[in-house]
């Protein structure tokens, strides 16, 4: 017989709400992409349309820059279309804490994890790579562990044995050379 | 390509026990790589590619094709046994596995679910053989303006199809990986584009670690972002299905296969969606509807096929368009690439021998997996007690092996980072990140062609729109953008109208 126990969900397994959140979130994707195609587009134009070497329809920019556009008019679409439903429904519909969102999101633990990544990326070349992957599983496992201190140890220890011997076969097989 | 090339490419394999013992190898680590939770077929195999770049090619392409059968297949230990699918394409799977496993049928649903796969995997196979000469010679009629229409089609059709509630943002996935690739030096004329005196960018991003990045990190820090215990208590018995059961399904697995296939050959879309339709077809089509999603046989099978006869079908445009029908077959494409087979219509018709080679692998993979996934069940679901904790920062630092690997540049593990954080932005505002990534990898297809179909007319873009085949992809990619718009149901409705009214 088989048996699954699932715990209540703590954090970060919300589902996304709908209704005046989801259009929010298309205000701020459509903004965030408009910016980069509004930065591309800027770039590619700084390419000259004519020159020497080429004609227009072989400029460098050319095909950056038609991408540049059509990113931006479909942003544009999903920004005003997103605006709207947020204009149309911030009356209706009850303010959602923000605060409490990010916390039913995970934000907490994503945002260390992320700072925890960053360290180790940034310790790359500077220290050997098994030394700071070891302390990379190390500190995963201990700081996001379930339970007592011990418990999650010695999964992590045993995980960054696993991956050190791992690693080195892939050294050794394939002859890489790690930073 | 004839049987004949296929026939020699099984003996080749069956005389190089090395390259077979890497299908072996492959396969169990894709079996491994599917089951667990979080990890796609497509990390699995951006993993691969990176770490077999020093192996001979046909060496490389065994394990790569090994894993990405395994963990097709290997997806649905975790959906039945803790009703977490081990891929995306797998949810489907969870729906009758898990209440299967419930009613203490685990052993049969795993033997089931893996025949099922297997069938489906093998009939999608047999596709690949009979479609790639027919589509190989087709494609040997495309000029440069097919191939660029042909590009942004697959860009725009996998938009539609990965975000069908809300196309727009599948297609601007689809033009910010277009545009992405654009970063580094131009083709034709050698400029630095957007590097901004940074020599790193001037190589622009590889695809490697854009692909590690885009679906291994997001699962990486989602995991530890979400907070989930599971405790699990397993006893597998008999696990072999028996014949008869399997036969008696012989209908379902042949339209899931079909579906499966057709499916695969659309650029862009993935095994999921091949799952969930044969899921659905089968529902309606069945005499018990309403066992659905409380533990029926024929919704199981009929998720595992589809799901698997895709991967046949995934590889069919990869292979003669050089256009990948999902985000593994794309990574299929670069490993291809990498290697120096560069997949087309050339391909097909200069090396048919490659193309056999490639099915007679993919056929072994498959009696590999199946047998493989049959053995060592009980210790493979202890795998599943790994604290995902600790698994995924293990998992984080194969993606940077990955992704470091390829070149030995650090510049290329701190891509692969940042593309992991546009990935999960993206997973969070709702874009889907298959077109995105199809977008980067069509991205050189697409410009290539444009500018040098307009070369060889002076500028003239009517070849474009003119000739026949070029006229047809043009139709469609209207088509496939107006479909899913307000227009082209106005459009639809407005002819519906005038029929009717004739």
């Amino acid at each position: 017989m088989l048996s699954t126990e699932k715990t209540q969900p703590e954090e970060g397994l919300a589902p996304p709400p709908e209704t005046e959140r989801s259009h929010g979130r298309d205000f701020i994707g459509a903004i965030l992409l408009l910016t980069v195609s509004v930065f591309f587009a800027v770039a590619a134009l700084q390419i000259p349309f004519q020159n020497p070497e080429w004609k227009w329809y072989t400029s460098p920019g050319i095909f950056a820059l038609s991408m540049a556009i059509c990113l931006g008019g479909c942003s544009l679409a999903v920004g005003y279309r997103g605006l709207r439903g947020w204009l149309r429904r911030r009356h209706t519909s009850r303010p959602a804490s923000w605060r409490e969102g990010l916390r039913v999101w995970g934000m907490g633990r994503f945002l260390a994890s992320v700072a925890i990544v960053v360290v180790y990326l940034l310790l790359l070349g500077r220290v050997p790579f098994m030394l700071a992957s070891v302390g990379l599983i190390l500190v995963f496992g201990t700081a996001f562990r379930e339970g007592r201190f011990l418990d999650g140890l010695r999964p992590a220890v045993i995980a960054a044995v696993i991956v050190v011997g791992f690693s080195y076969t892939i050294m050794k097989i394939f002859g890489i050379v790690f930073p | 390509m004839d049987i004949l090339s296929i026939l020699r490419g099984l003996g080749g394999l069956f005389l190089d026990p090395v390259t077979l013992i890497y299908v072996f190898i492959g396969s169990q680590a894709g079996i491994l790589f599917g089951m667990m939770p979080g990890l796609t077929t497509t990390t699995a195999l951006s993993l691969l590619t990176g770490l077999t770049f020093s192996l001979a090619p046909e060496k490389a392409i065994a394990v790569i094709l090994g894993a990405y059968v395994g963990s097709v297949t290997g997806g649905s230990r975790s959906a039945i046994l803790i009703n977490i699918p081990g891929t995306p394409a797998q949810a489907a799977v969870c729906l009758d596995g898990y209440p299967l496993a419930l009613q203490g049928k685990a052993a049969q649903a795993i033997g089931l679910s893996v025949t099922a796969s297997t069938l489906g995997t093998l009939i999608g196979f047999i596709s690949l053989a009979l479609f790639t000469p027919i589509l190989g010679a087709l494609a040997l009629r495309f000029g440069t303006w097919e191939f660029f229409w042909l590009a942004v089609f697959g860009v725009v059709i996998a938009g539609s199809l990965c975000a069908p509630k809300d196309p727009v943002k599948g297609w601007i996935a689809g033009f910010l990986g277009l545009l992405l690739n654009t970063v580094g030096d131009d083709g034709i004329h050698g400029v630095p584009r957007f590097t901004f005196g940074y020599n790193q960018f001037s190589g622009g991003f590889s695809l490697i670690p854009v692909l590690i990045g885009a679906y291994g990190v997001p699962e990486v820090l989602n995991a530890v972002r979400k907070r989930e215990r599971m405790i699990i208590q397993t006893m597998v018995d008999r696990v072999i299905p028996r014949f008869r059961e399997v036969l008696q399904h012989r209908w379902i697995i042949l339209r899931s296969s079909f579906i499966g296939i057709i499916i695969g050959i659309v650029p862009g879309v993935g095994s999921d969606t091949a799952a969930w339709l044969s899921y659905f077809t089968a529902k309606r089509g069945s005499k018990h509807p309403e066992q659905f999603g409380k533990g029926s046989v024929e919704g199981l099978i009929a998720a595992e096929t589809g799901d698997n006869a895709c991967i046949g079908g995934d590889i069919i445009p990869t292979l003669t368009l050089a256009i990948p029908g999902s985000a593994p077959a794309a990574v299929l494409l670069a490993a291809m690439t990498i290697h120096n087979l560069r997949p087309g219509p050339m391909l097909v018709a200069e090396q048919p021998q490659v193309v056999g080679q490639i099915i007679a692998i993919s056929m072994v993979s498959t009696v590999a997996v199946f047998v493989l996934s049959l053995l060592w069940v009980r210790q493979m679901v202890r795998l599943l007690l790994i604290p995902r904790d600790v698994l995924m920062p293990a998992v984080f630092i194969i993606c940077v092996t990955g992704a470091y690997a390829l070149s030995g540049r650090l510049f290329d593990i701190y891509i692969m980072f940042a593309f992991g954080l546009v990935g999960i932005l993206m997973q969070e505002l709702d874009y889907p990140v298959g077109p995105f990534v199809l977008g980067f990898i069509l991205g050189p297809m697409a410009e290539d062609n444009l500018r040098r179909g307009l070369v060889i007319t002076a500028g003239d873009p009517s070849p474009f729109f003119t000739r026949p085949i070029a006229l047809v992809l043009f139709a469609l990619l209207v088509l496939s953008i107006l479909g899913p718009t307000g227009v082209g149901r106005r459009i639809q409705s407005r002819v519906v109208a005038l029929w009717s009214n004739k």
